[in-house]
């Protein structure tokens, strides 16, 4: 900064004519603004409204807040260097976790990821504490709402931990008394006001509004792009290969045909899977199929085959199509049976800058599916085979086929499969979600697929 | 505290009336001289004469033109700079200047400047308008405005630049 020139001190001169208002002589103080900061980013940070988002966006507002207050207070004394420190913590453990909550993964552990938020929020109500302790000590100042607010927050864990829906009474008591908490902290920050112009605020790189807008925007860019990343699942495509068949699998290719399965489907499958099916004795097609939403129109129709071997034991095998112009970000494929299945295997193919592509389903662990109706009522809860996938984009041709194996049948005469192909929302969500049952509504157009049951009466036929 | 009761306590004892208003008020005094007068001793000299001004000044105080604080942060204020004046023309060896009687042209033509730069100081954003009022009546040094508003010094440099540049546009020259 240059040296004062005549212009400068002109303009200092005509100042003493002309002293500043009422509130801006209140605002020239180190200490007021970092106070309030403190004050917002707590009541930010200490409740949740769950809508609109808000309850990632104010915390990430309120975090930062907080840091920036005491950023500002931080060589007034070790205890607000304390806060200071655990305000970074804070910030930074929930950039992270904002973050994670866009991706499919969780933490490493929920428990560590409790105890460190606790931990931090603790350790910074504990620094405030006691830093207004020591600045207010020569000055008398007595009140002390930061143990009152030290105490809410441990009876609000206990709450959390003990009883996670205390009901109506509980929370408008612990409303009422974070109010009073704050109400009382304002008071003390006026009463404060005296000993705030001892204090000597800290110097900064960063102005307070671009660390704010760093902060908010790295995030929301992080969260953007984990959500969309997320939102794919991608295939470990390889193209097919074009080998000859030996005697073998040619015999169990004709064999399959034999017994009615679709050529193109039998030409398809891949050595391990033939074996699997080798030595059917009998097939039965699906019976009472039910076409919901776009069935494929070409070859490859949506079919359900049972295939009964000599020892009794029954594969079901699901042939389904997907749309063309299907979404590319992540599907999720779920077979239903109402007998238990094993074995559970299965492949899609597509045909991506020309070639013939192939690649296998991974099924993860059986999970629960839920129907729901027009009037958001849940009509049907099962368990289901699942698998996630995307589709490679530009990709034409999908298809693809299940293979499972009937453990035990309920209901022989009532046992049917189902597949459904249930695909997530066009964009990526926040927090990840997988598509999940809520989202198979009748009609809905991200419902698509094969529709196709079997009534399976292979049992009954046979006797 | 408040400040009807300092008030009233100065009105029936002035030494335990004083005593107060400096308990409540010495971290405001300090403040408003540490940022005109750097050097320790030299703002403990003119804490000093702040207080002598308080004894012989408080009894015009009059609450109905502003708050206790404002008056006082006027008083700590120009003790300090005229304290600083002198101190700059004790280094220079200048003799202290005669004592300025403005013609009444002059006189309503600086209260005309006045009005206009009150004018366009109001205009101001609000951040611009603390930065200006901490630079010119505070006389706060940069680095102690950046940090308390928490804003980097280059940050605060560029504002006052820009302030200058606006002011010079208006109250024209070098005159305000």
């Amino acid at each position: 900064m240059n040296p004062w020139d005549d212009f400068d001190c002109t303009l200092a001169n005509a100042l003493s004519d002309l002293p500043p208002s009422q509130e801006t002589i209140r605002d020239v103080t180190p200490w007021r603004t970092a106070i309030d900061r403190i004050v917002l980013g707590l009541c930010l940070t200490c409740f949740s409204l769950n809508f609109l988002y808000l309850q990632y966006l104010l915390p990430a507002v309120g975090v930062i807040q907080t840091y920036l207050g005491f950023r500002t207070l931080r060589n007034a004394n070790r205890w607000f260097r304390l806060a200071w420190y655990a305000s970074i913590c804070k910030a930074v453990s929930l950039y992270a976790n904002l973050i994670l909550a866009a991706t499919p993964w969780e933490p490493a552990s929920a428990l560590l990821k409790t105890v460190l938020s606790i931990a931090c929020m603790l350790l910074l109500l504990l620094g405030l504490r006691q830093g207004l302790r020591q600045i207010a000590r020569p000055f008398g100042a007595r009140r002390d709402p930061v143990l009152w607010a030290l105490v809410w927050y441990l009876v609000l864990m206990a709450l959390a931990l003990l009883r996670p829906e205390p009901g109506w009474p509980t929370f408008i008591l612990l409303i009422a008394a974070f109010v009073l908490i704050i109400r009382s902290l304002c008071k003390v920050r006026d009463q404060l006001e005296t000993c705030g112009y001892t204090m000597e605020a800290a110097p900064v790189r960063l102005s307070a509004e671009r660390v704010l807008a760093a902060y908010l925007g790295s995030l929301a860019l992080a969260v953007l792009l984990a959500a969309v990343l997320s939102c794919r699942a991608p295939l470990a495509g390889a193209p097919v290969e074009q080998n000859f068949d030996s005697h073998e699998t040619a015999a169990i290719r004709q064999e399959l045909t034999d017994l009615h399965l679709p050529e193109a489907v039998v030409n398809a499958l891949p050595p391990e899977d033939l074996a699997r099916l080798s030595g059917a004795v009998e097939s039965t097609e699906a019976v009472g199929g039910l076409p919901l939403g776009n069935v494929g129109e070409d070859e490859h129709q949506n079919q359900v085959f049972a295939l009964l071997f000599p020892d009794g034991s029954v594969q079901l095998l699901h042939v389904f199509s997907a749309e063309p112009d299907g979404t590319i970000w992540q599907n999720k494929l779920s077979l239903r049976c109402d007998a238990s299945l094993s074995e559970v295997t299965g492949r899609l193919f597509y045909t991506h800058g020309g070639s013939a592509m192939t690649a296998p389903l991974a099924f993860e662990e059986p999970d629960d599916i839920s129907g729901i109706d027009f009037f958001g009522e849940t009509y049907q809860q099962f368990r289901a085979e699942s698998a996630l996938f995307s589709w490679p984009a530009a990709s034409q041709d999908r298809w693809g086929y299940v293979i499972a194996r009937v453990d035990q049948a309920a209901n022989p005469k009532t046992t049917f499969s189902e597949i459904l192909t249930v695909s997530s929302a066009s964009m990526p969500r926040y927090p990840y979600q997988q598509p999940t049952g809520k989202e198979w509504r009748y009609g809905r157009q991200f419902y698509y697929g094969n529709g196709a049951s079997l009534l399976w009466k292979a049992d009954e036929e046979r006797s | 505290m408040t400040d009807t009761e300092l008030l009233a306590k100065w009105q029936t004892d002035h030494d335990a009336g004083m005593e107060a208003l400096l308990a409540q008020y010495a971290p405001l005094l300090r403040y408003v001289i540490g940022g005109v007068l750097r050097d320790r001793q030299d703002a403990e000299d003119c804490f000093s004469e702040v207080s002598l001004t308080l004894w012989q000044k408080l009894d015009s105080y009059e609450p109905a033109k502003g708050g206790l604080a404002a008056w006082l942060t006027a008083v700590a204020r120009n003790t300090a700079l005229n304290h600083l004046k002198a101190r700059l023309r004790r280094e220079k060896h200048q003799p202290d200047p005669p004592p300025e009687v403005p013609s009444p042209e002059e006189a309503l033509l600086r209260r005309e400047r006045a009005e206009l730069l009150r004018r366009t100081v109001d205009a101001l954003p609000e951040l611009d308008r603390m930065v200006f009022y901490r630079r010119y009546y505070y006389l706060q040094p940069v680095g102690r405005i950046a940090a308390e508003l928490g804003l980097s010094q280059r940050a605060v440099e560029g504002r006052l630049y820009r302030l200058r540049q606006r002011l010079r546009e208006t109250l024209g020259g070098d005159d305000a």
